[in-house]
């Protein structure tokens, strides 16, 4: 990883949106509630300016220059005693009429009078001690030459519970639509982010070996990426297989060398030919090894590849009978034609080539193959009917270079190679005696397989 | 018996050509595939040790196209491609056995002899006809059971004309099995060749069919 702190973009995503959502949505309400607020405000204002008007309207002087108010509505907000909708009109200093709210039977000025000819609104303390808006005006009746000063009040706090009444709701409707954009994000992301979980187990697929190269659907800009990725498994394909060709050209190369070596060592007297003879036969043991390894090493596509068991077997067993032809071996299986090993068609080759070679050489008549299903996988064994091997030595068997009979032909890797390959598959080999005769050694390999039914 | 060496290392080649002459085989090289294929398919041969790498042309494609003309001299794959895939396609391809390099020559001569051998219809190492017998893996011929002094190329005739018994054999066909291919061909080397053989084992054995070739009796 390039970065040593890892993020997940889900996450980050979630994260930057729902700060986004509060942010936007707390302005959004702050300027929601400041623009209800300004609107309450007015409404409360053009409901005081009402009031005042008809109270400036109904305001008459008589002949005798007493102050008159005819027709006044009588709303119920103002009947209500001190609910803060008070009105005054107010003549010379007194109080010549009042809203019924205000209840006093000597009235006085709910504030003293202000010299201002247009509509004012103040803020105020009323009667009570309730925080009032009020209208204020003072008229001048020039026929007469008399001024009136008109007040008229509402309480402070209709217009804030109003103004909180609908900040509430309007933060539960925002709470509600936070969730549902939360959610349809949410649920959104999960889709979006499928195609990455596909294409992760894409790779993971290829990694265990199940396939050799994506073949997902994926929306475009993924697509690139899995076309990138096919791209560069293939290149790395191409890479491997040249390493592993170079690797077997060499041990290919050293192997004449070495053959030439040995037989010309053979010529001279054994003394000469002593440490030329050994040396060569270690080369020749470690070029077999690592050439062995390198074809064993690090394959794709080797768990998903299937190998059918009882062609390998054939093929194997006709080889088998034209190299021990000279010694009349019969060599016989018995195999169902669609049991399939789940591996590589080389890896089992080279499991049950050097397995029945080794029975053959060792094999005085018979050797017998069986193959069959079982609950773990395939189990194949191989019996001969040869000398065997004592209990206390098959232990050994499978160490590199290990050669229980110094006669006979064979670097001893062949056994180390096949439990070599059994090991990667996760398989287990194991020796018991065979059943063709009392000495003989049976070999069972158990391998990862299974048994196609056709239909 | 005359033998076919098809390997591009020209000591391998050398060594294995050294270890049949002293077998008793008359041995061609050759170091390219062209040359084998051509060769293989003009001489005649009773076995041919065969490389699968090699210069100009795949040693298993010579032998596909060997055996596709109907050639049918024993041939033993002898390379350094060890894997079980590669031993099938080569025996599949026609070889008769295959032998992995590094290999002994022991491994290789015991081969090749029991291939003739089989090649001809015999089941084990030792011909006999009538009181002569010859045994292939220690090169040593008895008559009556006293031990025959044979030169190599004595032994050759002998050992040619005792695995075709009671067949005639022409001149030509032996010319071709016991000489190598560079030897200048005289039509009397052959009969100087039978008389000096006849000598040692008494003149029933080989007969002489006149104008057709010689005969080795199996009843005498």
């Amino acid at each position: 990883m390039p970065t040593n702190k890892t993020y997940s973009l889900r996450g980050r995503l979630i994260q930057r949106m729902i700060i986004f959502m509060i942010i936007a949505l707390s302005v959004l309400s702050v300027a929601l509630v400041m623009l209800f607020d300004s609107y309450i405000e007015r409404r409360f204002d053009r409901t005081l300016t009402n009031k005042s008007n008809s109270l400036l309207a109904a305001t008459q002087f008589t002949s005798s220059g007493e102050l008159q108010l005819d027709h006044i509505s009588a709303a119920a907000r103002f009947q209500e005693p001190f609910s803060g909708w008070y009105w005054q009109v107010i003549h010379q200093g007194e109080v010549k009429q009042q809203s019924a709210s205000l209840y006093a039977d000597a009235p006085y000025p709910l504030i003293t009078e202000h010299n201002n000819p247009q509509l004012t609104f103040i803020e105020f303390e009323g009667p009570t001690g309730l925080a009032l808006r009020g209208a204020i005006r003072r008229v001048h009746f020039q026929a007469i030459d008399q001024t009136v000063f008109i007040i008229v009040s509402g309480p402070k706090d209709d217009i804030h519970s109003d103004v909180i009444a609908f900040a509430t709701r309007l933060i539960v409707a925002f709470a509600l639509l936070g969730l549902v954009f939360a959610s349809l994000l949410l649920w959104q992301l999960k889709k979006m982010l499928h195609p990455i979980k596909e294409l992760q187990r894409g790779i993971r697929a290829i990694r265990d070996g199940q396939q050799d190269s994506l073949t997902l659907s994926l929306p475009n800009e993924l697509d690139e990426v899995q076309t990138e990725l096919n791209h560069l498994l293939q290149n790395n394909k191409e890479i491997l297989e040249r390493a592993r060709l170079q690797a077997s050209n060499l041990a290919h190369a050293l192997k004449n060398p070495i053959s030439v070596l040995k037989n010309h060592a053979n010529q001279l007297p054994q003394s000469d030919a002593k440490i030329i003879l050994e040396q060569a036969e270690k080369l020749s043991q470690s070029t077999h090894s690592h050439l062995a390894r390198a074809r064993l090493a690090g394959s794709f596509e080797k768990l998903a590849a299937r190998t059918n068991v009882a062609d390998t077997l054939s093929e194997l067993i006709f080889s088998l009978e034209l190299l021990y032809k000279q010694k009349g071996l019969k060599i016989n299986f018995s195999c169902h034609p669609h049991l399939q090993f789940n591996g590589d068609n080389h890896d089992l080759d080279e499991v049950l080539g050097n397995l029945i070679d080794n029975a053959c050489k060792w094999a005085t008549q018979r050797v017998f193959i069986k193959a069959t299903h079982v609950e773990r996988g395939i189990e194949i064994c191989i019996e001969d009917d040869g000398p065997g091997i004592p209990i206390t030595e098959r232990q050994t068997v499978f160490a590199p270079g290990k050669r229980l009979d110094e006669t006979t032909q064979g670097s001893g890797l062949g056994l180390n190679i096949v439990q070599d390959i059994v090991l990667l598959y996760g398989g287990t080999i194991s020796l018991h005696d065979s059943t063709l005769s009392k000495t003989g050694l049976a070999i069972t390999l158990l391998l990862p397989g299974t048994q196609i039914i056709m239909d | 018996m005359r033998a076919l060496v098809v390997e591009d290392n020209t000591q391998a080649a050398e060594q294995i050509s050294h270890a049949l002459t002293e077998h008793g085989f008359a041995v061609d090289q050759c170091h390219d595939g062209e040359e084998a294929w051509f060769i293989g398919d003009t001489e005649e041969y009773d076995i041919a040790i065969l490389d699968i790498g090699l210069p100009k042309r795949d040693g298993l494609s010579v032998l596909s196209d060997w055996r596709r003309n109907g050639n049918k001299m024993p041939v033993i794959i002898l390379t350094a491609r060890d894997t079980w895939r590669e031993r099938v396609t080569g025996l599949r391809a026609g070889a008769d056995d295959y032998l992995i390099k590094p290999f002994e020559m022991e491994e290789l001569l015991a081969r090749v002899e029991a291939l003739v051998r089989r090649s001809n219809g015999h089941a084990s190492s030792v011909l006999s006809a009538g009181s002569l017998q010859l045994d292939t893996a220690t090169q040593r011929a008895t008559l009556a059971g006293t031990h025959l002094d044979l030169s190599a190329l004595e032994y050759r005739l002998l050992a040619y004309l005792m695995n075709r018994q009671n067949q005639v054999v022409s001149k030509a066909t032996l010319t071709e099995h016991l000489y190598q291919m560079d030897f200048e061909h005289n039509s009397n080397v052959i009969e100087v060749l039978v008389n000096r053989v006849r000598k040692k084992l008494g003149t029933t054995h080989i007969q002489t069919r006149r104008g057709q070739g010689y005969l080795l009796n199996a009843d005498e």
